[in-house]
């Protein structure tokens, strides 16, 4: 269901980036684990002040019982001690007139040592009454059997509590009291002295009862063994009808606490019964009072639940954005190599996955660049390179030099010469043309410098002298053409041609290992090692006395290292006054495939 | 972290706002439902001696604010002939803008125009023991006056074997009840032939010697008089007095409303013969509770009838009427 909703919400708000997600799902979670949090925990302080609550109220209602009791049993034992007192059982005993002051003033002392007491009464065995005070006058006519106090004291021969109301025995007064009766037995004798009367004033109760507030509209009331009622503050509402009380429920209980409905709303009785005189002292107590405790606690879990949920929106923002952040920067930045563009970086530092994503995207777009950026040089020069192999076979001044010796052996008649020189020159121009076609035969190859040689020993004569060896299986290999050539043409123009003695130019092609080895030594001028590393040095420009040359060397170099790696090359070896080897390290591949090395 | 300001700030800005705005709302919410106030106004604050009937409506009207919590203000004039003065606490009254005046009017008719103020300043207006004559419907709360002075009638008729002269004494002119419980007597007695009730009505004007005086009047004017109404507790005192002070407590009749302890006494030693008794703990109560409801628009104002019960020497310590003869602040 939920998750239907989720998707349902996440389609229609197009909520699909991963930050909205991740915020909301965060922010959901937290939510739900703070309602619950928050519900529960209400729930729980709610149950504990409920119960604390109820054992207060219960508490305070026992101690009600309790005060209630003492307060009774000191009014018996008062019977207690009028029950030994000698005027009355002489009086009973003998019925003698003078006593009847004494007895009187003795009652007297009780109630003025007590304002509690309203009145004692006393009625002997034989219908005589005494009452403490002689103020007031005793009602004619009082049958006494008339009154629940008399009948039950006298028949239950034991220590009777009425329920409240108006003592009537006087005239013009109408006191509401609690009435304490019991039968005096005589200790002295076997006999009843006769029926003792302690009032108490209501007010008394009503004082130690009222006083206490359970809440807003809780109250406690007190109603004896027979569901009568001795106390309850809103009497006049009970009979009159406008209010009641579950008796059924009050007397049937067990001390305790019972929940009751009044009016369509809960109320809480709590009983407590007096062993001592069956009275029993219940508080009610509305629950919407208990439950008043509560709406502080509602502000305080919602102040800490909105808290709560905010810092949690503000976290889950923080960490998506914290990670998703950086993504973003690393999609744009993927977005702009897909477009072309290499040369981009990602400023991300952190220390995380992420970060290392980044780093490791940042190393491979490096590369990336490095590798096509090399690949476009290595092209460049090859272009460069073949057009310049291309610019030196075609060399003007050569071939301006040649056609010049041509013209001037053909004038002296020497025709012989001029068909060599032409025809090598024929040969050498075929081969370095050779169709377009980068590889050539070793074989070729030697004879393309062969002819070459031709036409400078015709130019030299015995200036110049040569040697060429190879050997005859790899003749067939083929190899780049116009390695050979150029190097000879160095060696002609640098080395032999400025000694006076003329020199030997010893070409060798030989198989070593697996690699091709083409040697050319000259016992020319020689070169120094700065010389020989200025010819090496790349993209560095060559003095210029030595361009020319130096070009055509560098350039073999070159076109052998593009085409067949950095493995291979030129060597050189030099002494000054002694003479010059140049090396050229080829692979020693029988077939090669074509042009695409 | 820097960046995270703004919707850091935002967040705890947003949070405040709405615990403030909680917390203000829930003031709002206490200010509203602060206590509501209710006038009790009724016919005499500061009773005489043994003129109880007023006090025991105070209690019930406390009982209910405790238990609706509500703010009770009871007042009333010196005694219940001064309507000036009533008139003017309900103007008081009237200026303090309280939920509810519940009252007891004086005077049925000279009360008229500052009801009116009442139910025209949008304060409910309930009416207690006696009513006023206003327009608008409003509530009321007591004895069925008409009913139970019929019913003590008829009583008195069977007392008096059907036959003789009958004097009334009221209390206050004008006062609806004082009205309706003579009205309610007389158009009983006259359906007996032989029963020959005194035109004269005699009134006591809230004072107990007044009635004793007046009562000494009547039976010196028609020595030949059977029985005696009165209409009110402090006429039914003077009365009592009077009869007990002439020795006629077996030759005269005593009927009337309301008691307190000298009436019940004189009840007890025969000068009394029968009281309707009411039940002013329920005016008191029930006026407080019938204002709330009808303010807060609960209920619509209706007539309730508190009911009366009838006391002589035979019933008069049963429980149930203990407690309405006898109120407890008899410290």
């Amino acid at each position: 269901m939920l998750k239907n909703l989720l998707i349902k919400l996440i389609d229609r708000y197009n909520l699909k980036s991963i930050q909205v997600l991740i915020t909301f799902s965060f922010s959901i979670l937290i939510f739900f684990i703070i309602c619950a949090i928050a519900f529960l925990s209400y729930h729980i302080t709610g149950t504990v002040v409920e119960e604390n609550t109820n054992e207060y109220v219960y508490q305070l209602v026992k101690q009600v019982n309790n005060d209630i009791d003492y307060y009774l049993k000191t009014v018996e034992t008062i019977a207690e001690n009028i029950r030994y007192n000698n005027d009355l059982n002489e009086y009973v005993r003998t019925e003698d007139q003078e006593l009847e002051k004494d007895i009187i003033s003795d009652l007297n002392t009780y109630v003025e040592s007590r304002n509690d007491i309203i009145n004692i009464v006393f009625i002997s065995n034989k219908g005589k009454v005494f009452h403490n005070n002689l103020q007031l006058k005793l009602k004619d006519n009082i049958n006494f059997e008339d009154f629940e106090w008399y009948k039950k004291a006298k028949n239950e021969e034991k220590f009777v509590v009425s329920e409240s109301h108006i003592q009537r025995l006087f005239e013009s007064r109408y006191k509401w009291v609690v009435s304490c009766s019991t039968l005096l037995k005589s200790p002295y004798y076997e006999e009843n002295l006769g029926v003792l009367l302690v009032d108490i004033n209501y007010n008394l109760i009503n004082d130690m009862v009222s006083s206490i507030k359970l809440g807003q509209k809780g109250y406690v009331f007190i109603v004896d063994n027979n569901g009568d009622i001795v106390y309850h503050p809103k009497q006049q509402l009970l009979y009159s009808g406008l209010k009641s009380e579950d008796m059924d429920t009050i007397l049937n209980s067990e001390d305790g606490t019972k929940t009751v409905v009044e009016d369509r709303k809960k109320k809480q009785y709590t009983i407590t019964t007096s062993k001592y005189s069956g009275w029993k002292v219940v508080s009610s107590v509305y629950m919407e009072d208990i439950l008043s405790y509560k709406p502080n606690l509602d502000r305080f879990f919602f102040i800490m639940g909105t808290l709560a949920i905010f810092i949690s929106i503000f976290i889950s923002v923080l960490i998506s954005r914290s990670i998703l952040h950086p993504i973003k920067k690393l999609v744009n930045t993927m977005h702009q190599v897909e477009e072309g563009n290499l040369d981009v970086s990602i400023d991300i530092k952190n220390d995380n996955e992420i970060g290392e994503l980044a780093k490791a995207f940042n190393l491979m777009t490096n590369r990336v660049n490095n590798l096509v950026n090399q690949n476009k040089k290595i092209e460049k020069n090859k272009r460069k390179n073949e057009l310049r192999a291309l610019q030196a076979q075609i060399n003007p001044h050569f071939l301006y030099n040649t056609l010049d010796s041509i013209i001037w052996m053909a004038e002296s008649k020497n025709y012989k010469a001029v068909v060599t020189m032409t025809s090598a020159l024929a040969k050498l121009f075929r081969i370095s043309i050779s169709k377009g076609e980068q590889y050539i035969t070793v074989a070729e190859e030697i004879e393309h410098v062969e002819n070459y040689l031709k036409i400078q020993k015709i130019r030299y004569g015995d200036h110049l002298d040569y040697h060429i060896d190879v050997e005859e299986d790899i003749k067939q290999n083929k190899i780049i053409k116009l390695i050979i050539q150029p190097i000879v043409e160095n060696a002609i123009y640098h080395g032999i041609k400025n000694v006076p003695g003329g020199g030997m130019i010893d070409i060798s092609v030989k198989k070593y290992d697996n690699k091709i080895l083409i040697t050319i030594a000259d016992d020319g001028v020689g070169m120094s090692e700065q010389e020989i590393n200025l010819l090496f040095q790349k993209d560095k420009e060559l003095p210029k006395e030595k361009k020319l040359g130096g070009v055509g060397v560098r350039n073999v170099d070159n076109r052998i290292k593009l085409y067949y790696g950095e493995d291979y090359g030129l060597e050189i070896e030099s002494e000054i006054y002694e003479g010059t080897t140049v090396k050229a390290w080829l692979p020693n591949i029988s077939i090669i495939g074509g042009d695409n090395v | 972290m820097k960046k995270y300001i703004v919707p850091l700030s935002i967040c705890i800005s947003l949070a405040m706002l709405l615990i403030i705005g909680f917390d203000l709302a829930k003031s709002f919410k206490y200010n509203t439902k602060e206590k509501p106030v209710v006038y009790m106004i009724v016919k005499s604050s500061k009773p005489s001696e043994g003129f109880e009937f007023w006090e025991i409506v105070k209690m019930g009207a406390d009982v209910a604010a405790t238990e609706l919590d509500v703010d009770v203000i009871f007042t009333g004039p010196e005694d219940e002939t001064q309507v000036e003065e009533q008139i003017r606490l309900i103007r008081d009254a009237i200026k303090q803008k309280p939920t509810a005046i519940v009252l007891a009017a004086t005077d049925y008719k000279k009360l008229r125009e500052v009801g009116q103020e009442v139910i025209s300043n949008k304060i409910t207006l309930i009416t207690i023991d006696s009513q006023v004559d206003v327009d608008t419907d409003h509530s009321f709360i007591g004895t069925d006056n008409i009913g139970a002075s019929k019913t003590i009638a008829k009583e008195l008729a069977g007392m008096i074997d059907n036959k003789g002269r009958v004097a009334v004494m009221s209390y206050v002119y004008g006062t609806s009840t004082s009205i309706e419980r003579e009205a309610g007597f007389r158009e009983v007695l006259k359906e007996y032939p032989d029963i020959d009730v005194i035109e004269e009505t005699w009134y006591s004007n809230g004072s107990i010697d007044i009635a004793y005086e007046k009562t000494k009047e009547i039976l010196k004017k028609y020595p030949d008089t059977k029985a005696i109404f009165g209409a009110n507790e402090i006429c039914i005192v003077g009365i009592g007095r009077a009869i007990e002070e002439f020795g006629l407590k077996d030759e005269v009749v005593v009927v009337g409303f309301d008691s307190n302890e000298e009436i019940v006494s004189r009840i007890e030693s025969g000068i009394i013969d029968k009281i309707v008794v009411q039940k002013p703990f329920n005016m008191g109560y029930q006026g407080i509770k019938e204002a709330i409801k009808i303010a807060n628009r609960e209920k619509k104002p209706e007539i309730i009838d508190t009911g009366a019960v009838l006391i002589d020497k035979s019933n008069l310590y049963t429980p149930e009427n203990q407690k309405l003869l006898f109120s407890f602040e008899n410290k």
